[in-house]
C-alpha cells in the first residue's frame, strides 16, 4: 500500500531539515493528486536544486513542482523605525 | 537622546552562502550604533559555519551582541561556537547582559535563547510526564534568567534579545499548530516584570515584524525572511 500523503509530507520535511546540505526548516511541502509542491525561500540556487532533487528521489512517481525562491543578497533598510 | 539599533536573526550562514551578507554588514556603521543578532546564525551550529559568519562580520566596526538559536545548538558545539564568536569580538549572551556606551547613552542588552511552550491559555504546563515537565522547566528557567539579566541592567535604554518569541503577535502567518514550538508567554511575563524598551527575536520565518507584550513593550521579529533585508534599524528615543 502506498504511503499516505500526510506521512510522506512529514518525512520529506524531516529529510530536508536533516540533510546537511540544506538544514532548511522553512520549506513548505504540500502533496495532493500525484503532485508535490515546494514553497518557501532558500539562500542559494544550489540549495534550491538540491532540495528539488532530494524530494524527487524520495517520492518516486510524484511530480515535483518547484515554487521555491532564492533570497540572495538583499538591500538593507536604511530608514530606521523610530520608537 | 536616541540610539540606533540594527538587528537580524536567522541568517543561517553556511559555507555556500559566504559573501552574501558582508557587503550589507559593511554599511552598518553608517546607519546604526550597535548590531544585535537574534540567533540561528548557522544551519547546524558547527565551528566551520560560525567561521563563515565571522568572515561576514569582519568589516563591522560597531559593537555586535548575539544570542544563539536552536539551529546553533543542533550538533552540540554551542560552547565552541560562542567562544569563536567572542574571540571575534561578538558578545554572546545566555542569561546575562552587557551595557554599551553609545556617545553618552547607555544601552543595556539582556539575552537568552528562550524556548517554547506556547501562549497563555493555550500552552504546555509542568504537569504529567517528566519529559513534559522538563520541556516547560527549560522555558521557565530561561524566562527567570532573562528576568534577572534585565533587572540587573542600569542603562538609559534596555533591550531584551531572544531567539524564541515572547508573544503570538509576531507569529501571525505561521501555522497555529506550531505556536507552542515558536515561543512562550513566560518570556513576555519576565520582560514585563523587569521592564524593557524593545524586545527583538527571530525563529518565526513566516511571522510578521511588529507586536507588543501584554505590558506594552514593543516586540520586533527580526528573522531575516520576515524583514526581507540583511538587517533592520530601530531608533529608540528617550528623554534627555
Amino acid at each position: 500500500m502506498d504511503e499516505p500523503l500526510t506521512y510522506l509530507v512529514a518525512h520529506l520535511r524531516d529529510a530536508i531539515l536533516n540533510d546537511d546540505r540544506f538544514n532548511e526548516q522553512a520549506v513548505e511541502v504540500e502533496a495532493a493528486e500525484g503532485r508535490i509542491v515546494l514553497r518557501g525561500e532558500v539562500a542559494t540556487p544550489d540549495r534550491r536544486i538540491g532540495i528539488v532533487a532530494l524530494v524527487t528521489e524520495l517520492a518516486p512517481g510524484m511530480v515535483v513542482i518547484d515554487d521555491l525562491c532564492v533570497s540572495g543578497p538583499l538591500p538593507p533598510h536604511h530608514e530606521p523605525e523610530a520608537l | 537622546m536616541s540610539v540606533r539599533i540594527a538587528a537580524v536573526g536567522d541568517v543561517h550562514v553556511g559555507s555556500d552562502t559566504v559573501g552574501l551578507l558582508a557587503p550589507s554588514f559593511a554599511q552598518l556603521a553608517d546607519c546604526a550604533d550597535l548590531f544585535l543578532l537574534a540567533g540561528d546564525l548557522t544551519r547546524v551550529g558547527s565551528v566551520a559555519e560560525i567561521d563563515c559568519l565571522v568572515r561576514e562580520l569582519q568589516d563591522v566596526t560597531i559593537p555586535v551582541v548575539a544570542v544563539l538559536g536552536n539551529h546553533d545548538l543542533h550538533t552540540g558545539h554551542q560552547d565552541a561556537v560562542a567562544d569563536r564568536l567572542e574571540e571575534a569580538g561578538v558578545r554572546v549572551l545566555e542569561g546575562d547582559a552587557v551595557t554599551i556606551d553609545v556617545a553618552g547613552t547607555t544601552v543595556g542588552v539582556a539575552g537568552v535563547k528562550g524556548f517554547g511552550g506556547g501562549f497563555a491559555g493555550r500552552c504546555g504546563s509542568d504537569f504529567g510526564e517528566p519529559e513534559m515537565k522538563a520541556f516547560i522547566a527549560a522555558t521557565r528557567s530561561s524566562a527567570d534568567r532573562l528576568h534577572r539579566a534585565l533587572a540587573s541592567l542600569e542603562a538609559d535604554v534596555r533591550v531584551a534579545l531572544l531567539h524564541y518569541a515572547p508573544v503570538p503577535d509576531t507569529l501571525a502567518g505561521e501555522p497555529l499548530e506550531i505556536y507552542p514550538f515558536l515561543g512562550s508567554y513566560l518570556l513576555a511575563e519576565a520582560i514585563d516584570l523587569a521592564g524593557a524598551d524593545l524586545v527583538l527575536h527571530g525563529h518565526a520565518h513566516r511571522g510578521r515584524e511588529r507586536g507588543l507584550t501584554p505590558g506594552g513593550v514593543r516586540v520586533r521579529n527580526v528573522a531575516q525572511p520576515v524583514l526581507g533585508a540583511p538587517f533592520r534599524v530601530y531608533e529608540v528615543h528617550r528623554p534627555a
